[in-house]
């Protein structure tokens, strides 16, 4: 039974139907209907006892009724709430003495004893046939557990990724002989015991039939949930407009707060003092992260990595920065300017979307010396001569098609607030001018 | 089993004393529990300030609020009397149709639906954003595959040795159907697929400093 009662104060509106509605007519003749107890049990059962309700008690708050004696007794015994919803129940005075629910259950079940002789002879039978059923079960499940363990014995031995403990999932749950058969109690609590383990199986079999599934149904799906979930310094570049789009938040990277002058900021910052001073050791831990991308060897460099960073700091000053501070950006290159043939995008590859979260007071020339930075560090030997000092116009798409050249002091924040104003990456376009 | 009963005999409890005809939106007196429709007993409350059947007075000044819709009442008359709930349904949907008018029903079907998309777009956008983020190196150990390109990955905390499998498949053997193929230690000790980082984090780099360094291998069938 779900109640959902309107609030005391709702306007009772009435529709245009209810305002000329007919009366439905009342069946006068002399038609029979069957009233099986199983189907109005929910209606006429005190959800206190359980049982047929006796000398009806309604709560004036929510309509709800119980036997007079168990509402009685349960408003005694402390508990000044309605057992069905819990809605505040004082006293008696809230409660309500139902004769005319009492006359309608005397005229559906006339006689009360034998009411409950049908009760008390449907739970006998009840009873014989869940014990027969139990032991049945329970055989069977003794022999389907058997044949199981047999198979996943032998493929433990012959492969899997086995040994070493750390949690792994891969060795198959032993199972235990089935007990013989006992009294009924003692069955159905072993039949319930082995019901755990089956189910435990078929979930691991389970699992297994919908990884297999899903790689085959759509890798690329499952590649871009995969993406979804990772942020990597690394470039991830569909090759696919479609997939770029979809992988927007896949990559993210740290651009160094460092090159980003005191004097640009324009507001001040609400951080606190705490957090402001983790904002330099971040900024030499990407340093230092980045040094080691060139030089992998260099353990002690590593070692002033794990000395440098500090999670719970470092996860405090985030969790207030991305709030206030930090900025998501997707790079693309200019559709026209920057077309296939180009000498760059051909260097590129497909490295030539970019992703980057960086602080929201960066300047749009912060960028364009970043990606210059960024580019001849990524390409090398590889990039031709007549590109190695690169400059960069950057422009911002707040409609489809529609690229807007920016500014080069303009900041982040600003470009957001005046261009995109959507809680999403910030689409930007980069195309290349030579000096 | 079942028990035969005239609907005569029980048509005193479950009529309406004003229009005569069975409970539609039954509604209840708190105060007496008299039941009645919902459409007789607003339209009766608006004249008058009594109770129809007792006469005693609801209140004073705002009587609609001392009434209560009474579900239980209006599920045991839909289940007593045949096709009752069927045919106020057709009623109601004819007498819109023949006006032209939407059924006020369906409008709030509608109205859920649309509910459900908003929600569903917007839970598409979070790409787990506000998680709690970690951080994360991932090494080599082995000569037969070649080092990540960067090394340094940072993620929310929330996902799985599995995913990580399949970003190095998709870096090193381009391909990220093949991430089985690969096996990632913390420790010199293996993972389980279904490992979270926050998980791995907790229990196997609780009190070293970050970034929680991971090793990844060619898979060794033991």
């Amino acid at each position: 039974m779900t109640s959902l009662d309107p609030a005391p104060n709702k306007t009772w509106e009435l529709s245009l139907y209810e305002l000329q509605r007919k009366p439905q007519e009342v069946i006068t003749d002399s038609t029979e209907i069957a009233v099986s107890p199983r189907s109005l049990h929910s209606e006429l059962m005190c959800p206190i006892c359980l049982d047929m309700l006796k000398k009806t008690m309604t709560t004036k708050e929510c309509l709800h009724r119980f036997c007079s004696d168990c509402i009685v007794t349960a408003l005694r015994s402390g508990n000044k709430e309605c057992p069905t919803c819990r809605k505040k129940l004082v006293s008696k005075r809230s409660l309500r003495a139902d004769p005319n629910f009492d006359l309608l259950i005397s005229k559906i079940y006339p006689s009360r004893e034998e009411y409950e002789a049908i009760q008390e002879k449907v739970m006998a039978k009840f009873n014989q046939t869940q014990s027969q059923q139990a032991l049945v079960n329970s055989i069977n499940e003794g022999i389907k557990l058997q044949s199981q363990n047999r198979p996943q014995r032998f493929r433990t031995k012959g492969g899997g990724g086995g040994g070493g403990g750390g949690g792994n999932g891969n060795g198959a749950a032993n199972v235990a002989a089935p007990p013989a058969p006992g009294a009924p109690t003692a069955v159905g609590r072993n039949a319930s015991n082995q019901m755990h383990v089956h189910d435990t199986a078929s979930n691991d079999s389970n699992s297994n039939t919908n990884s297999i599934d899903r790689e085959n149904r759509d890798p690329g799906h499952s590649g871009t949930s995969a993406a979804s979930a990772i942020t990597s310094a690394s470039n991830a570049a569909p090759s696919s407009s479609a997939n770029s789009g979809a992988s927007t938040s896949a990559t993210r990277m740290q651009v160094d707060d460092a090159s980003n002058p005191p004097s640009v900021r324009s507001t001040p910052s609400p951080v606190p003092s705490n957090s402001s001073s983790s904002k330099p050791k971040r900024a030499m831990s990407v340093l230092t992260s980045e040094r080691s991308e060139e030089s992998e060897s260099d353990s002690q460099m590593d070692c002033r990595t794990e000395g440098d960073s500090n999670i719970d700091t470092e996860g405090e000053g985030n969790g207030e920065l991305g709030i206030n501070d930090e900025i998501e950006l997707v790079f693309k290159p200019h559709p026209t300017e920057m077309s296939a043939d180009n000498q760059l995008i051909r260097a590129l590859k497909e490295n030539c979307v970019r992703y980057i979260k960086t602080t929201a007071n960066a300047t749009v020339d912060h960028l364009s010396k970043y990606l210059a930075m960024r580019l001849t560090l990524d390409l090398g030997a590889d990039l031709p001569e007549a590109c190695r000092v690169l400059n960069f116009c950057i422009y911002v798409a707040p409609q489809p098609q529609q690229l807007v050249i920016l500014n080069g002091n303009q900041t982040l924040h600003q470009v957001n607030d005046k261009f995109w104003k959507v809680n999403k990456p910030m689409e930007m376009y980069y195309s290349w001018k030579k000096t | 089993m079942e028990r035969r009963v005239k609907l005569k005999t029980i048509n005193p409890h479950i009529t309406c004393k004003i229009c005569g005809g069975y409970f539609i939106d039954a509604t209840t007196v708190t105060e007496c529990l008299h039941t009645f429709c919902k459409s007789c007993l607003v339209k009766h409350l608006e004249e008058k300030k009594t109770c129809p059947t007792c006469d005693n007075i609801i209140h004073q000044s705002h009587p609609l609020q001392y009434i209560s819709f009474d579900r239980t009442m209006q599920d045991i008359v839909y289940k007593l009397v045949p096709k009752l709930q069927e045919d106020e349904s057709r009623r109601e949907r004819d007498f819109y149709k023949s006006r032209n008018m939407p059924c006020p029903k369906d409008i709030t079907q509608n109205h859920e639906d649309d509910n459900e998309k908003v929600m569903d777009a917007h839970a598409e956008s979070d790409f787990h954003r506000l998680d709690e983020q970690v951080n994360v190196c991932l090494e080599c150990i082995s000569n037969n595959f070649k080092n990540l390109q960067r090394r340094f990955i940072r993620c929310s905390s929330q996902a799985t040795i599995t995913h990580l499998k399949k970003l190095v498949a998709k870096k090193i053997l381009n391909g990220i159907e093949k991430y089985r193929e690969i096996d990632i230690l913390c420790n010199e000790e293996l993972l389980g697929k279904d490992h979270t980082l926050k998980f791995v984090y907790v229990t196997r780099w609780r009190f070293r400093d970050p970034p929680l360094r991971l090793q990844f291998r060619p898979r060794v069938e033991l």
